[in-house]
């Protein structure tokens, strides 16, 4: 789960790079909890792996937020748009 | 035009994706309407320069060219992605050969297994495992299935010494085989006359060879397209007014004979004569420079097409002026290119996983290239298929009023699009995946002295280990260091999943590549010296406050460290020691280590005077 209050305080003090590591690891958990509902044994490694068993077996949704993380983590964007996409990302994954 | 925003990942409607592009072009617009105007500019110059090379060139034609250009493009790209793994595998029979005990290791762990297929950043134990396979099946095949004749089995049972028994069996095959299998013979008569390492040894010079070839195709192709839409001079003026401001103008290309040579320097004949490591850290910065400027380059590219401005541009251009890009326009047709930019990124990135997993003839909408088949070629059929169902009417409504200036056929605006978003894609992909295979080999690499993570003396180390990016640099045989940002949580990952931790060394004496103001100076150009920069830095004395001139001799003579690099040491017996001490850096704690007999150890400042 968020945790909220960090996440409001952080938040409130514009440290933006701090609420993205925060919601990465969000998203990233959940998506790893949803792979292991279909595959017990998955172990995480890396983004890359992730995403790779997120197409192979979660819905279509899951794996656009997989590929979306990915590429987050790798491009060279606004902080403010990487929080708003993350934020986007975690409330579809928590009503899935 | 306003709709209500939906989860754009929980309902994924035309609406949405417009919705999503907006957002994003809402906080990058001023940056990027500049940069698009930019680069419409130098791609409205080039196709006037196209016209008056051929007065009679119809319109048609032209975008015909433009279209040809960019498919070049794609397939000089995509050539390039052989790059990477070639390198890993040179490294690792590399690797082999001075580790026979891991060898012996891995074949008799491996024996009976089939080659498994690489995927994109696999680890050096991956790369291993299948370089050891591939070595043991075809060792076998030159040792049992190519037979010599009467004549080499006498030469390779003789009591001459080995290297004249290579030299006669040489002379023996050129003068009775025909040329194509001459070398497969002379490679069975090594592995029968010096056994298994010098079948590693062939397959290391085998993939020397192919690298360098694909590097050098790589390097002189990016530099011809940053060349043929003018970028290539920016960079140039910008490294002379940086040389200038370093009183050092000499050392810059300052008139056309310089930029001549420049070029020269990047040509098949020059780059021939570096070494593999020399031109994988010039192809990385080039990769990384190209990759940078792409995706501004082919909406360009796309803005001309989708709107049909090559009249226009034209007819300014009779008129004595310059067809300028508005902002207003180059919001519009970015947002019809943000649109569909996602969609077609994630249709990219699916079919690029199933490559990695599944057989290319049962994937839909890829092919393989006629004459190389790793070389794939992807349709966008499929994605076709899918928008139009998904989009239906909406797409055609929405910018018939939003882009009236377009068509706005969805097939069609795919069918454009989709190539350039390859482009993009690839080269993104490519240009992270040459980092990772550098910083995946730059621990053990003897071969490079000093390359690692930038840390400034200003930086915490905290601000490093939490920053989204670091830099990453290397000292090679080349004018100034090659300096490239790099994900760190993506690298830090892969490295720690593959390698066991993400310990990586730290690159020395950023600090010297500083302006008089103590600004950092960036990295523009990055080329072979030229005679005259050898000259200069062979007659110019040393500045004893700035140690930038000696840093640059190091560039020159990568084997001679400066003494400002070196660290000073008291041994037990109180002797003064001097030596190019490595430290390295764990990117997740940020700890600095250095290491002795192959075992990190904590790095203690005290220890130095």
């Amino acid at each position: 789960m968020l945790p909220i209050d960090m996440f409001r305080y952080y938040l409130n003090q514009k440290n933006y790079r701090f609420c993205i590591t925060i919601l990465q690891k969000e998203v990233k958990n959940i998506l790893i909890q949803n792979i292991q509902k279909q595959d017990p044994t998955f172990q995480y490694t890396t983004l890359t792996e992730l995403k790779t068993h997120c197409y192979s077996c979660l819905s279509e949704q899951e794996g656009k937020i997989a590929m979306q993380l990915y590429m987050l983590s790798i491009k060279d964007i606004p902080e403010i748009y990487e929080l708003k996409k993350l934020l986007t990302m975690y409330q579809s994954l928590i009503n899935l | 035009m306003s709709f209500e925003k939906r989860n754009y990942y929980l309902n994924h409607f035309f609406h949405n994706d417009v919705i999503e592009a907006q957002e994003y072009l809402n906080l990058i617009e001023s940056e990027k309407s500049s940069q698009l105007s930019h680069f419409f500019e130098k791609i409205s110059d080039y196709i006037i320069k196209l016209q008056e090379e051929n007065p009679n060139i119809s319109h048609l034609e032209i975008q015909r060219k433009l279209d040809e250009d960019a498919k070049d493009l794609l397939e000089t790209i995509t050539k390039s992605s052989l790059i990477a793994s070639d390198y890993m595998y040179y490294k690792t029979f590399q690797y082999l050969q001075d580790h026979p005990d891991i060898y012996s290791t891995l074949a008799n762990q491996l024996k009976d297994n089939t080659l498994p297929t690489l995927h994109l950043f696999d680890s050096l134990e991956t790369y291993r495992k299948n370089a050891v396979l591939y070595n043991e099946k075809n060792y076998h095949v030159l040792q049992d299935q190519v037979p010599l004749n009467f004549h080499l089995q006498n030469i390779l049972d003789s009591n001459s010494p080995n290297t004249k028994k290579l030299n006669i069996a040489k002379v023996y095959i050129a003068s009775t085989y025909p040329q194509e299998v001459r070398k497969t013979i002379f490679d069975a008569f090594q592995v029968k006359l010096l056994g298994k390492k010098t079948a590693l040894s062939l397959y290391e010079k085998q993939f020397h060879d192919n690298l360098k070839k694909e590097l050098i195709t790589s390097i002189t192709s990016i530099i011809q397209e940053l060349d043929r839409y003018q970028i290539l001079p920016e960079y140039i003026e910008d490294f002379n007014e940086q040389m200038t401001s370093m009183h050092l103008e000499d050392f810059g290309y300052t008139n056309k004979s310089a930029v001549q040579n420049l070029y020269q320097l990047f040509s098949e004949r020059y780059l021939n004569a570096q070494s593999i490591e020399t031109l994988m850290a010039l192809n990385m910065f080039w990769m990384d420079k190209f990759s940078k400027e792409v995706q501004t380059l082919t909406e360009s590219f796309y803005a001309i097409k989708d709107l049909h401005l090559i009249p226009q541009i034209l007819a300014e251009h009779t008129k004595g002026e310059t067809y300028a890009l508005s902002e207003n326009m180059a919001y519009r047709i970015l947002l019809k290119m943000y649109t569909l930019s996602p969609r077609i990124q994630y249709f990219l990135d699916t079919v690029q996983d199933k490559i990695q997993t599944e057989k290319i003839e049962e994937i839909e909408g890829v092919t393989k290239d006629e004459n190389n088949d790793r070389l794939l070629h992807f349709s966008a059929n499929p994605l076709k298929q899918l928008l139009k169902q998904e989009y239906s009417q909406d797409y055609l409504d929405y910018f018939s009023k939003a882009l009236p200036e377009s068509q706005n056929i969805l097939e069609d605006d795919i069918d454009n699009y989709f190539p350039l978003q390859r482009l993009t894609y690839t080269t993104n992909l490519l240009n992270n995946w040459l980092q990772y295979v550098m910083l995946s080999n730059l621990e053990n690499n003897k071969d490079i002295i000093n390359g690692g993570i930038v840390v400034h003396d200003n930086n915490t180390i905290d601000t490093i280990i939490q920053n989204k990016f670091a830099e990453l640099a290397i000292d090679e045989h080349l004018t100034f260091p090659v300096k490239v940002k790099i994900p760190l949580t993506f690298m830090k990952e892969h490295l720690s999943a593959y390698k066991g931790n993400a310990i990586l060394p730290v690159y020395e004496g950023i600090a010297d590549f500083s302006d008089p103001y103590d600004k950092a100076l960036h990295t523009s150009v990055v080329a072979p010296f030229n005679k005259k920069q050898e000259k200069l830095l062979k007659t110019i004395s040393d500045d004893p406050n700035h140690p930038f001139l000696s840093h640059l001799r190091f560039l020159q003579n990568p084997k001679k460290v400066p003494n400002h690099l070196q660290t000073t040491y008291i041994d037990p017996i109180g002797k003064e020691k001097k030596t190019f001490e490595r430290k390295y850096i764990d990117l997740y704690t940020g700890e600095i280590f250095i290491k002795q007999n192959d075992t990190f150890i904590l790095w203690n400042p005290s220890f130095i005077r």
